[in-house]
């Protein structure tokens, strides 16, 4: 495998450099293990001549594998030969009830999809824990042999660890440290069964977090985990990272320093996985792959319910194991470019057949200039900043408005003040021409009509409206597709295309956000904390934007102003223990 | 834990809002998410409204944005289930359409095929009426906060599903818990 992954960067304890956005050092006793891809049998009976240990109860048949803390050896119960078992040793160091964490979490967990715990108990100072043995793996050694997978194998991995972590997540339970290593691979089945194992540094997320606590791999981490709060969608990210990788070969996030790669991690988007290998995709699969990398919480894949759910699977154990058979899984789907390119293709043709319809149903002259005169009513409240041309053009919009208006209106005082009811003009000819053409039926037909074309005088407004919302969207989608494409740095082209697409849409805060973001990402960190500034005023308790607000006047020195932002933030939230570490090292910044 | 279209609606409130003002949505996109940090709307916000006619191209003026409110920040979250209101309804629109009907009043035998027309012409809008308000007032959520600048601010919503609804409650309840106790003693729940 050729993927470029310093060996820093896939331990829990590596060293991180100082700045306000680096995660902090972390040390977890199961680390050692984890990298030793614990159940794969391709260590001998006894390394090194060493005897295996005597565990009552077990026999053990030879090491797996040999960490800084712990040994995983292939045995099974004493008698029971046909059911082969990983048996984990740990050595306690006085810290017994850190290592209870796993077996604990995992006793809570029955899925085909999580290893199976069979036993746990302390031996000779040492916690031993026995667990299903694997036989064919783990994901790492795969990747690391440079595989590829194909889609079908990406839609049963994100179906079976999606279905094993609703399952986990039910529970309150999160695992924090999903990687390659730690998912292993059963195909004893004739089809691969992905098993979710390692939940050494796993957590129960029963509470509001109040401290910061890091764990993990930093390859794997999502932004939240990098700055010490990891939940159910922390464990999302990393599924979708691993997705990404087994997809593509490489990581989405390849940072070469831990520096680098934090800074990746919080503010560059991934280009979709068909842009790095070249070959088209399911656009549903690939929705899900981005989905579960989106950096906001807001925008990422909720749930891991979702996730099935995105990818056409119940929630349920059963559905989401036996839906996963391999070929076939993968429902076929257009990639996602041509999807939006189709999607804002179908507003248009919406949009254009509706007013088409409505000019038709109008005189054409004067629906036109009611047309333009919305437009201009729109465009003046909506671009126009200069509040003189603002009052000019919404002038003029009333101004081509009051002919018809004047046209419309005025003879129906009459007719309201005498209780009369009378079709217009237009209609009152057309309904002659239809009395000529089918003669007393016309009696029936003319008062349907007149209520089709009372319908569509509503339905129109309403299917233009929402083909127009539609066409917008598209747009923003596209917008945002072709900024993960342009990459960290993306063109300055490309940077003042999606200036003016803020200029129409000031008050998304999503989009503006990843404006922002790149910004951060390209070094120009004085704009970037203009863009956050102004998504505050917006939205003046948006988590992200005042982070990187404080983050962007961090950078420039501006210790007081970041101070302020801190103290303003946790005014409201005070257990914001981002905001809390960044304004004790603003402190430190000043001081120095 | 986060409430998708599918679980949520944005709706407009049946009374208007006294003081403050009221987020309008429109378009059926909309999400609540509860962080550990805040409630995030997202939608699509009503730029401007007047008089109910933005109804026709509410998804044209609106745009799509988000909504933070850290949970100290919120004043109120009442449920409202409706349940009287909608049975008064009922029997206020029996009641009428009963005494505008010629049927329960008319001699027996002289019910005609034209007044049992008639009466089908009273029965029909006091049916469509009952059934708009019925619908217009379904149980929903007001949940009130307080802007930065201190604005009272209204948001009315509907959650479809009793078990999601009870889900939703219980999350809300400990956030702002652990909010209330972390402000009293630096340390949440």
């Amino acid at each position: 495998m050729n993927e470029p992954k310093p060996p820093a960067l896939d331990a829990t304890s590596a060293s991180v450099p100082s700045g306000p956005i680096s995660p902090s050092p972390t040390t977890d006793r199961t680390a050692g293990l984890e990298a030793t891809g614990a159940y794969h049998p391709r260590a001998g009976p006894a390394p090194g001549g060493r005897p295996l240990p005597v565990i009552p109860g077990y026999e053990l048949d030879r090491e797996l594998g040999r960490g800084a803390y712990g040994v995983v050896y292939a045995g099974h119960r004493a008698g029971r030969p046909e059911t082969p078992l990983a048996i984990k040793t740990i050595e306690a160091h006085g810290d017994l009830d850190r290592l209870m964490v796993e077996p604990a979490l995992l006793a809570r967990i029955q899925h085909p999809c999580v290893v199976r715990l069979e036993d746990y108990f302390v031996h000779d100072g040492k916690l031993v824990v026995t667990l299903e043995y694997v036989s064919g793996g783990d994901l790492k050694s795969r990747l690391d042999r440079g595989e590829v997978f194909t889609a079908e194998q990406v839609q049963d991995f994100l179906v079976q660890i999606g279905s094993a972590l609703a399952e986990a997540h039910a529970r309150q339970i999160v695992h924090r440290d999903l990687k390659p290593s730690n998912v292993l691979l059963d195909t004893s089945a004739g089809r691969t069964r992905f098993v979710l194992a390692d939940f050494g540094i796993g957590r129960t997320a029963e509470r509001v977090q109040v401290q910061k606590d890091i764990g993990g791999t930093y390859l794997y981490m999502a932004p939240e985990q990098l700055r010490g709060r990891a939940g159910p969608q922390s464990d999302l990210w990393a599924v979708g990272v691993v997705a990404y990788q087994m997809l593509t070969g490489k990581v989405p996030f390849p940072g070469p320093s831990v520096a680098e790669l934090a800074k990746q991690i919080q503010y560059t988007d991934p280009p979709p996985p068909s842009a790095v290998t070249g070959r088209p995709l399911s656009g549903r699969l690939e929705e899900a792959v981005l989905g579960l990398l989106r950096k906001s919480l807001s925008e990422r894949t909720a749930s891991a319910a979702e996730l099935l759910g995105q990818l056409g699977t119940r929630p349920d154990v059963k559905a989401a194991v036996s839906a996963s058979t391999g070929a076939g899984a993968t429902p076929k789907s257009l990639p996602i470019a041509a999807k939006l390119h189709r999607a804002a293709r179908r507003a248009i043709v919406v949009l254009v057949v509706t007013v088409v319809v409505w000019l038709l149903m109008n005189a054409v002259l004067s629906g036109a200039l009611f047309l333009v005169a919305l437009w201009l009513f729109y465009y003046a409240q909506g671009r126009v900043q200069h509040r003189g041309y603002r009052v000019a053009l919404t002038a003029a919009a009333f101004a081509l408005l009051s002919p018809r208006l004047l046209a419309s209106f005025v003879p129906e005082i009459g007719e309201v003040l005498t209780l009369g009811i009378k079709a217009d003009s237009t209609n009152q000819k057309f309904m002659e021409s239809i009395s000529e053409w089918f003669g007393s039926a016309a009696r029936m037909v003319v008062p349907i009509l007149i209520l089709v074309l009372f319908v569509l005088t509503l339905l129109i407004p309403v299917v233009a409206s929402a083909a127009y919302a539609n066409l917008r969207r598209a747009r923003r989608e596209q917008a945002l597709l072709d900024a993960a494409l342009a990459g960290q740095t993306g063109s300055d082209e490309f940077l003042t295309l999606m200036r003016n697409m803020i200029d129409t849409r000031f008050e998304d805060v999503g989009f503006h956000l990843r404006y922002a973001e790149l910004l951060y990402a390209r070094g120009d960190t004085p704009a970037a904390a203009v863009e956050a500034r102004l998504i505050t005023v917006q939205d003046p308790y948006h988590f992200d934007a005042n982070l990187l607000l404080a983050n962007a006047y961090y950078g420039l020195g501006l210790y007081d102003e970041c101070r302020r932002v801190c103290d303003d933030y946790l005014a409201v939230t005070g257990y914001s223990f981002e905001f809390q570490e960044l304004r004790e090292q603003c402190g430190e910044g000043r001081v120095t | 834990m986060k409430l998708g279209p599918k679980q949520i609606r944005f709706i407009r409130p049946f009374w208007p809002a006294v003081s403050g003002r009221t987020l309008r949505f429109a378009g059926r996109r909309n999400t609540i998410h509860l962080q550990e940090t805040a409630l995030v709307v997202e939608g699509e916000i009503l730029r401007f409204h007047y008089l109910g006619i933005e109804r026709l191209i509410a998804r044209a003026l609106s745009e799509w944005t988000m909504v933070t409110v850290p949970y100290s920040r919120i004043r109120s979250v009442r449920y409202r289930s409706n349940l009287w209101l909608r049975l008064v309804i009922i029997l206020v629109s029996a009641a009428l359409s009963t005494l505008a009907m010629r049927l329960p009043w008319a001699p027996p035998g002289e019910w005609t095929a034209l007044d049992a027309v008639g009466d089908a012409l009273v029965l029909v809008p006091v049916l469509v009426l009952a059934g708009l308000v019925w619908w217009g007032v379904r149980s929903s959520y007001a949940l009130v906060f307080r802007s930065k600048d201190g604005t009272r601010i209204r948001l009315c919503f509907r959650i479809r599903s009793k078990v999601q609804r009870l889900a939703f409650e219980s999350v809300l309840r400990s956030y702002r818990e652990a909010s209330r106790a972390f402000a009293r003693t630096g340390v949440a729940g």
